[in-house]
């Protein structure tokens, strides 16, 4: 389903917590690049070769195995579109950062005793 | 293949990416269960990823998305 920029950023953030119990969620980017097979557009570009300059767009694509989001974002708009990515991740990455943070800390008391061993 | 060393991921995704922009892809995979993250880098030739599960690396998703939206978006 192809979405605006916003719309895409709350469905992805849907898509998240409906995959928090279960599931995967990818989310690809790419530069977008037109196809080689549109032919209007081919026909276009000779007449008029000035038009072949590209805007330069970059698309992303989010699913989780059954459900398909996309959008493209124009290059005026990537400032925005990262930061509200972000904060998208930041929501939805944040039960990912608890249960390490019990490796962090037992990593540490190793190391500490570790060196309380040396220092001793 | 896996590369456990960051920094080797990071500069070798940037240079797959210029060397065939129009090819490369990116690809962020998170499963909230495992609490697992799988960055992907791919040309349908090369493919590089990179795995971790820690709490430090959200810097580290942070840092190559903004690299990808910054070359990705290079004239």
């Amino acid at each position: 389903m192809f979405l605006e920029n916003e719309a895409f950023l709350t469905a992805l953030n849907k898509l998240y917590q409906t995959s928090t119990k279960k599931g995967t969620v990818w989310t690809t980017m790419k530069r977008y690049v037109d196809s080689d097979s549109n032919f209007q557009k081919k026909k276009a570009d000779r007449i008029n070769p000035e038009t072949t300059e590209e805007e330069i767009k970059c698309l992303v694509r989010s699913t989780n195995g059954k459900k398909k989001i996309s959008t493209i974002v124009l290059l005026k708009d990537i400032p925005s579109f990262e930061k509200s990515y972000k904060n998208v991740l930041l929501l939805n990455l944040d039960n990912l950062k608890a249960v390490p943070k019990e490796k962090k800390k037992q990593i540490n008391t190793q190391v500490t005793a570790a060196t309380k061993k040396k220092t001793n | 293949m896996y590369i456990n060393d960051w920094e080797e991921f990071y500069d070798k995704s940037e240079q797959l990416y210029r060397q065939d922009p129009k090819r490369t892809r990116f690809v962020f995979k998170f499963r909230h269960i495992e609490s697992k993250v799988v960055l992907k880098v791919t040309n349908d030739t090369v493919n590089l990823q990179y795995q971790t599960d820690k709490e430090d690396d959200f810097q580290k998703i942070e840092q190559i998305n903004s690299l990808f939206f910054r070359i990705m978006t290079e004239q």
